[in-house]
């Protein structure tokens, strides 16, 4: 594997927050459930550990675009469940489109779409 | 500090967790610098997290490995739940609405001053001024009805009042209570 020179690690950093958003738009995870989500739907591309996971779902929250609660889960241990508010759905629209475009412009560079 | 770490010692005890991976979590609510239930709730939703991990047959050396830097963690996490720097756009907003607000209070507080200076029964004034026409002039309220009937002629209903609520006034200093004066202050105050 090619060493890491940081960008990588940025555009994680900046994919991240939509991603977890995106994929708590759909239903309510708690942060285990949430980072095996994460990692399987992006194919091990968005692997994030404690140390991005929990500060970027507690930023979400404190800027209201996620709410959660401590519920018991199928194991039944209690779990802190997070979902998305109609203030984050609408945050995760803003950022959608922001990202097709970006997208939209890399692809027509010739950097993303296979071309 | 034991005070603070003593829910998430607490905590601790009642999982299931390898002294390495306590001692991140300890780590990490640590530099968090969190208070009290906040911190615990971190440390309950970690903890959490690690024991989800041993379930998954992971083992606690790849969990600690995989885990990042905790004081790193902790100084984000604290970072992530400290309140944002508010916009000028909402700073404005809050100003305003706290300059209106006292704004309004300060009206309602002059409003119910004045008020409470004004008399606030209506005054029959007709039937004042015939009770005044009437009144004898050995009359001890000879005075009073003067009083009254000056101010009604000046057009001074207020003063008229004024005049009747000081009988009111010399009424109750009275031993004996004059009719005429007790009708007078009557009229005045629209008491019948």
């Amino acid at each position: 594997m090619e060493k890491d020179d940081g960008i990588g690690r940025e555009f994680t950093r900046g994919a991240a927050p939509l991603a977890v958003l995106h994929l708590l738009s759909r239903r309510a995870m708690y942060g285990y459930e949430l980072t095996r989500a994460l990692s399987a739907q992006s194919q091990g591309v968005l692997d994030l550990g404690h140390s991005t996971l929990y500060p970027i779902l507690y930023n979400l929250e404190n800027k209201g675009l996620l709410r959660s609660e401590e519920r018991t889960a199928e194991s039944g241990r209690a779990r802190r469940y997070y979902h998305v508010t109609p203030k984050g759905e609408r945050r995760l629209d803003r950022q959608r489109s922001q990202w097709l475009e970006l997208s939209r412009g890399m692809e027509a560079l010739g950097l993303a779409g296979g071309s | 500090m034991a005070n603070h770490l003593r829910p998430v010692e607490r905590a601790l005890a009642r999982s299931e967790l390898p002294c390495e991976l306590a001692d991140l979590v300890r780590r990490v609510v640590s530099t968090s610098q969190l208070s009290g239930e906040e911190r615990s709730a971190v440390a309950r939703e970690l903890i959490a997290h690690l024991e989800d991990g041993l379930a998954d047959s992971r083992s606690a050396e790849e969990l600690a490995r995989t885990f990042g830097d905790p004081e790193c963690t902790g100084w984000l996490i604290r970072r992530a739940r400290a309140p944002g720097p508010m916009r000028l756009a909402t700073v404005l907003a809050k100003g305003l609405a706290g300059v209106g607000l006292s704004a309004l209070l300060l009206w309602f507080v002059v409003a119910w001053r004045l008020d409470s200076a004004r008399p606030s029964r209506a005054t029959d004034a007709a039937a004042l001024r015939a009770f005044a026409a009437t009144a004898r002039q050995e009359d001890r309220a000879r005075d009073r009805v003067e009083d009254v009937t000056r101010a009604l002629a000046a057009g001074e209903a207020g003063a008229a009042e004024a005049s009747a609520l000081h009988t009111v006034r010399l009424i109750d200093s009275l031993s004996t209570r004059p009719e005429p004066l007790a009708r007078l202050a009557g009229l005045t105050l629209g008491v019948s």
